[in-house]
């Protein structure tokens, strides 16, 4: 897994490529924990190039995804793939995580 | 799975006996006049009735019951019950839906013709249903067709049923011996073919694991959703091993013209009967894996022992 930080405005986008698992998603939980600790309002998840996401790393989503609401920050997930949105679907997750369709600009939008 | 005979055999709550009961039928007649009996009361009481039963036989009850079956959610237990460790997490969230009324529930999961080891997991269902739902408002009703069936299967269902209904009479079941699943079901896999491709991994293999399921379940002709759910439900059952099995495992996979077999060995135990059939919350913390691993795939089978866990798990290729 290797994940690319930006930081624009006050979002910090972190660009995903490559496959989480238990052997992989401690780096992203760091990555998304400095994120929140910084003055971005909203960490974007960029998953165009992310191949595979286990069920493990998606519960730690949903636990980045509460501790950012608790911060009044937002946790979002763009460009969401096939795998992903399936493996989000079955276990009703898509229900409790931001998911954004359609290009990363739109979540800059959004932000406050 | 022992556990369950030591700690729950003396402590079966008290309407369990009342609550599950196999209907052998031996005719068409036999079968819309068992299920009627069973839901009629239900139905004019105004309590939820669901009806889990292979497609041709809904037919003929929704012929009986006319306006009746209106009231009723039928759904077809061949696709419900293909993997028959789905039925008790889809019977708990109608139950959660009535939120407390009591829930007359038909469950056919076992019809002529189902594979021997469909057959199998198909009966440890049953015999886990008397564990599942201790003190819950439910009465299951289990049609057997007692004609076409094998005698075997039908001895299993009276060790599975505390209740029997056989020609319109009711009886309690001399075989039924508490909530415990029958030892039939609880024999050790056949050993994996010659041909299977075997790997081990531990931690940082996770990823090859993925890789061999996804390059052969696409040799063998599998779409690429297929693949897909294949990868994700053997990356769990392989994270269970690195967690729980001594910190790594030993995966087979082989496949056949209708089916892709996965396999997953390793050091640990598991010791819940009822893992993998509880429908996790969608923030739940842990017991996500094996419930994912059911949803996905056509069958598992799970046997578990003081010398390790085996779980093999089969996706029809149509």
């Amino acid at each position: 897994l290797s994940i690319v930080v930006r930081e624009q405005d006050r979002a910090a986008v972190l660009a995903l490529d490559g496959e989480l698992d238990i052997a992989s998603i401690a780096q992203l939980e760091a990555e998304i924990e400095r994120a929140l600790r910084s003055d971005a309002e909203l960490v974007v998840l960029e998953l165009a190039d992310l191949r595979f996401m286990d069920v493990t790393s998606l519960r730690v989503l949903v636990g980045s995804h509460q501790r950012a609401e608790r911060c009044a920050k937002r946790l979002v997930l763009v460009n969401v793939g096939a795998q992903i949105r399936r493996l989000l679907t079955l276990t009703r997750v898509i229900d409790v995580l931001s998911v954004l369709d359609g290009p990363l600009e739109l979540p800059q939008k959004l932000a406050p | 799975m022992s556990g369950i005979t030591c700690t729950h055999e003396n402590e079966a709550p008290a309407d369990v006996g009342a609550m599950h009961h196999a209907l052998f039928y031996r005719d068409a007649e036999e079968y819309v006049d068992g299920v009627s009996q069973f839901v009629a009361p239900a139905l004019a009481a105004g309590e939820p009735v669901a009806i889990a039963v292979p497609g041709a036989k809904a037919g003929l009850l929704r012929e009986r019951l006319g306006d009746l079956a209106e009231e009723i959610e039928i759904l077809d237990m061949v696709e419900l019950g293909r993997n028959p460790a789905r039925i008790i997490p889809a019977v708990e969230m109608m139950l959660a839906k009535h939120d407390g009324q009591l829930l007359h529930y038909v469950g056919e999961p076992i019809w002529p013709g189902r594979s021997e080891e469909e057959v199998r997991e198909a009966t440890k269902h049953e015999a886990l249903i008397n564990l599942a739902w201790p003190g819950a408002r439910i009465r299951v009703l289990c049609p057997y067709d007692a004609t076409a069936l094998d005698q075997r299967v039908l001895a299993d269902a009276e060790r599975t049923h505390p209740q029997l209904i056989r020609g319109g009479e009711h009886r309690p079941s001399a075989a039924y011996n508490g909530p415990t699943v029958p030892i039939a079901c609880e024999q050790p896999l056949s050993a994996s073919p010659p041909d299977a491709v075997a790997l081990s991994f531990r931690l940082d293999q996770l990823i090859d694991v993925r890789a061999l399921v996804s390059e052969q379940a696409t040799a063998a002709g599998m779409e690429r959703e297929g693949v897909m759910d294949l990868v994700l439900a053997v990356n769990e059952l392989a994270t269970n091993a690195v967690r729980h099995g001594d910190g790594g495992g030993t995966l087979h996979v082989w496949w056949r013209s209708t089916r892709v077999v996965c396999q997953v060995d390793d050091r640990g135990r598991i010791t819940d009967p009822l893992a993998g059939r509880r429908t996790p919350a969608p923030d739940a913390a842990g017991g996500v894996g094996l419930w994912t691993v059911n949803q996905l795939c056509d069958l598992v089978e799970v046997r578990s022992s003081g010398t390790g866990t085996t779980v093999r798990v089969h996706v029809s290729l149509n």
